[in-house]
């Protein structure tokens, strides 16, 4: 079991990409304990790591964040939110924080949000007299809301995965991504005079919140449809995110009319592309915890974790430490199927709810996007503006604190999850 | 002679992964379709259709997998570079053929061993489709296949195109 362990650290720490690291480890702990004749196992736990209809949520929430991006949707939430509260010190960062709020009703995943503000949101604020690593920091602190405010990828592999109601835990990441773009705002308030954050000569005015949002309805009433209709229960997640990918062709094409049929296969491309790499993480991610499951690793962890302290509030805070130290170093996507089946019993035998505590691991899991070293929508901005990491990473820390402090409070305040979906009845 | 053979597999990767990436924009075209015509069934007009949702899912898989292989291509599968960047010149020539070993291994069992599985899925059959489950099966064999051959191709393409960092997130910015 160790020489399985040294050979994933040493592969993952040296650069061979964590897709294959997760197989390789996997093969080779199925040959540990059943020789040469186990590795028939390999190929039917990577299919059947994949074999899930809830699966589908995911390609298409990532296909409709495409199409959005492409079809001016995106732009208009950002014009919106401008008309909102771009009048305040440090507007354009406020403004890009309620478009992360806005995006995220509609987007699955991070990184799609982190590179499509990256690639705007940040030329315009250095434009504006922004700090550069200021701006880097205020989008990655952002995108991570996308997958805390339903839909979320990650809550549908844990609710996939541990039989979870997915949307229970989609109404119960409402509160919380709120909460994050709240803290995340006043950090950015209280910061304007010290960084000397450029302050525009717009007014708050009515009249524009209003032409801005007749030009934005379409985009502002597409995660009122798509959430009402999965909270409501009237649809299921994948059924939902299938809608949003004709929604937004709808409003994209007949609409808007920025979308041209000649984008079309670019954005089914980029769809498989990115589902790809998330499917081979996961496919391989599932030989390795089969052969963890077959070893008992799962109760091996709980009963170490038991072992220090039945205390609820304890065992809470070693998951969370253990979640945010290993966000920091790894792909969010391969701890999540390799530490639910441990995580999710070990949270209920101290009493906590499954949408509860799978809405803390998403969370604790999101904020490892933007922890470095290895950070995903750090990456994505890091190669998009050239901004070095670690400047980055400087300018980042408050916005951290700010959400590490939502993490905490959803960690140990049940109501701040759980009051959204008792409200629907989920 | 070793430059032009690189060239030569740079472009076949290329070709290759044209191919694949088409492939995989009518799957996922063809998947919309599927979930739309089962949602249009469940809730307009019944169309009688049960097949939609073991359609989509086989859809989903194939396209995924397939895309693998895209991945391979364009080194777009995530990995972690700082402990590879501190390592000296040799070090690091030696890594990058250990690890081309080892991915090498890695795609020729799932090719070896899923060829098996889809054989022997031959016999099985799905649960509402009444379909054979060598076709679902096949994906696995299929696309460690082709990302076996995008892996050599790229390996031998190296002096020619060499390692890029990150190009998912280069091919974000487009």
């Amino acid at each position: 079991m160790i020489a399985v362990g040294v050979l994933f650290v040493l592969l993952l720490s040296f650069g061979l990409p964590i897709g294959y690291v997760l197989g390789i480890a996997g093969i080779a702990g199925l040959v540990q304990v059943g020789g040469v004749d186990m590795l028939a196992m390999a190929p039917q736990r990577f299919f059947a790591g994949l074999d899930l209809f809830t699966f589908l949520a995911m390609p298409f929430f990532i296909l409709a964040g495409e199409i959005m991006n492409r079809a001016g949707i995106t732009q208009r939430l950002v014009n919106f939110a401008d008309s909102l509260v771009g009048f305040l010190r440090g507007g354009m960062a406020q403004s890009n924080m309620v478009a992360s709020v806005l995006f995220a009703g509609i987007s699955g995943a991070a990184v799609a949000e982190a590179a499509a503000f990256g690639n705007t949101m940040v030329p315009a604020m250095v434009r504006a007299g922004y700090p550069r690593p200021f701006s880097c920091a205020v989008v990655v602190a952002g995108s991570i809301i996308g997958p805390t405010i339903p839909p979320s990828n990650l809550m549908v592999i844990y609710g996939s995965m541990m039989g979870v109601s997915i949307a229970g835990l989609f109404a119960a990441g409402i509160l919380p991504g709120l909460l994050m773009a709240l803290f995340c705002m006043a950090v950015i308030a209280a910061l304007g005079r010290r960084l000397n954050l450029p302050k525009s000569d717009q007014r708050p005015s009515l009249r524009r919140i209003l032409m801005a949002s007749k030009e934005s309805v379409y985009a502002l009433i597409m995660p009122a449809i798509i959430l009402g209709g999965i909270l409501g229960g009237f649809v299921t997640p994948t059924e939902g995110a299938a809608i949003a990918v004709g929604y937004a062709l709808f409003v994209g094409a007949a609409i808007y009319r920025e979308l041209r049929w000649s984008d079309l296969p670019d954005m089914l491309v980029r769809t498989a592309r990115v589902t790809g790499v998330v499917f081979l993480i996961i496919a391989s991610a599932s030989i390795l915890s089969w052969w963890m499951a077959f070893l008992g690793v799962p109760q091996m962890i709980t009963t170490l974790f038991l072992s220090i302290s039945h205390d609820r509030n304890v065992v809470i805070a070693m998951v969370l430490l253990l979640l945010l130290v290993l966000g920091m170093v790894m792909d969010i996507n391969a701890i999540l199927i390799l530490l639910a089946p441990v995580l999710a019993p070990l949270a209920a035998s101290v009493g906590l709810d499954p949408v509860h505590a799978g809405v803390m691991i998403v969370l604790a899991l999101n904020l490892g996007l933007m922890t470095p070293p290895v950070g995903a929508s750090l990456f994505v901005l890091c190669s998009i503006t050239g901004e070095k990491l670690e400047r980055i990473a400087a300018a980042m820390w408050p916005f951290i604190v700010a959400e590490v402090f939502v993490l905490l409070l959803v960690a140990f305040w049940s109501d701040v999850t759980m009051a959204v979906p008792r409200l629907l009845g989920l | 002679m070793r430059r032009k053979l690189a060239v030569v597999a740079g472009l076949w990767s290329q070709r290759l992964n044209w191919l694949v990436e088409r492939v995989c924009a009518v799957l996922v075209g063809v998947l919309v379709l599927v979930v739309w015509l089962g949602i249009v069934s469940r809730y307009a007009v019944d169309l009688n259709v049960t097949w939609t949702e073991e359609a989509a899912r086989y859809l989903m898989i194939w396209a995924a997998l397939l895309a693998v292989s895209s991945g391979v291509a364009r080194r777009e599968h995530v990995y972690v570079e700082f402990l590879f960047n501190v390592l000296p010149k040799p070090a690091q020539r030696l890594v990058t053929i250990l690890f081309d070993v080892v991915s090498i291994v890695f795609f020729g069992l799932l090719l070896i061993y899923g060829t098996t599985m889809a054989q022997l899925g031959a016999s099985q059959f799905s649960m509402l489709f009444d379909l054979s489950m060598a076709l679902p099966f096949a994906a696995v064999p299929v696309s460690a296949g082709l990302s076996l051959v995008q892996l050599l191709l790229t390996i031998a393409a190296r002096p020619a195109a060499p390692l890029s960092t990150h190009a998912v997130v280069e091919e974000m910015q487009a």
